[in-house]
């Protein structure tokens, strides 16, 4: 733990086991996403299928870099992840993502996928929100993966036809914008 | 109200139901019954989520069951709200607007005093 920085932290005023709990369910988050978004892109197939599996791949690989990125967090704060998977699973911040009743309506999976995305964004808002101008490293980390998951949104809701289309395939490499915290 | 949009909607379905008291679960009420249950903020309280109880919440008069919802296990919420309360107030400060509030189902509504 970082006894100073936890001080500084709570002498701001921020309730830091809240905090904490919120970043722990938010890390569960990313992992049960991570995992359900293994299903859900093996099972993007055919024409419309394969057209949507690269940002659903994209979208995985920067879910787990998130979960990456706060776990160091957590235990600078004083936190700890769950020691049972499945208490780690069910503490989400997110509902799982899982599978459509039919896989192939491809509708229904971007709905799924923009659903996931849009709590994402909504838990990290919070956390902005709550640590702004008190909590600088937890804001900065919250503000970079929140970055990330409004264009996983985008995505997602472009390709449901939900508006005009401002976005792009990720160029280069994943996590432009939470990549200086993986270490 | 016409009775056909409710019904199409699945209300409605032969005679109207007056439960007594509340429900464990959601179940689907009549309108006309709806406008006639009231829940007293004891009542609400009761519906904590806790130990097995149903959760309520109550938003701008009408109270909704969350007990389904993976967001209330437990009749907690995002770490900060519980169930069994009228969270009126509180929406101002969510990262959400009324509408995620309102896909839940209505029980009823909430008493003044």
């Amino acid at each position: 733990m970082a006894k100073v920085a936890r001080e500084m932290v709570e002498t701001a005023g921020v309730d830091v086991d809240q905090l904490l709990e919120l970043l722990v369910k938010n890390a569960a988050a990313e992992i049960t996403t991570y995992y359900y978004y293994t299903i859900l892109r093996v099972n993007l197939i055919g024409l419309a299928g394969e057209g949507i599996k690269e940002i659903a791949e994209t979208a995985r690989i920067e879910d787990r870099n998130h979960f990456e990125a706060l776990v160091p967090r957590i235990y600078e704060l004083g936190g700890k992840l769950p020691e049972d998977m499945k208490e780690f699973h069910d503490m989400s911040a997110c509902p799982p993502a899982s599978l459509p009743s039919d896989p192939t309506d491809i509708q229904a999976m971007l709905t799924v996928l923009v659903e996931a995305e849009r709590c994402a964004v909504r838990g990290y808002t919070h956390i902005c929100n709550m640590t702004a101008g008190k909590d600088h490293r937890t804001y900065d980390l919250a503000l970079a993966i929140l970055n990330e998951e409004i264009q996983h949104e985008s995505w997602f809701s472009e390709f449901l036809g939900e508006g005009p289309s401002g976005h792009f395939l990720r160029r280069g490499e994943t996590s432009p914008f939470v990549r200086k915290f993986l270490e | 109200m016409c009775a056909s949009f409710w019904s199409e909607l699945g209300f409605g379905k032969g005679e109207a139901r007056i439960n007594q008291g509340l429900p464990d679960v959601f179940d689907p009420i009549d309108p006309w019954v709806l406008e006639m249950r009231r829940v007293t903020k004891k009542e609400l309280a009761q519906h904590n989520g806790k130990d097995g109880a149903s959760a309520f919440i109550a938003y701008e008069g009408k109270v909704y069951d969350v007990s389904r919802s993976f967001l209330w296990q437990d009749g907690q919420h995002q770490v900060l709200h519980t169930a069994g309360v009228d969270l009126t107030a509180s929406l101002d400060q969510a990262p959400h607007g009324a509408d995620l509030v309102e896909r839940f189902p209505v029980i009823g509504m909430l008493e003044e005093n």
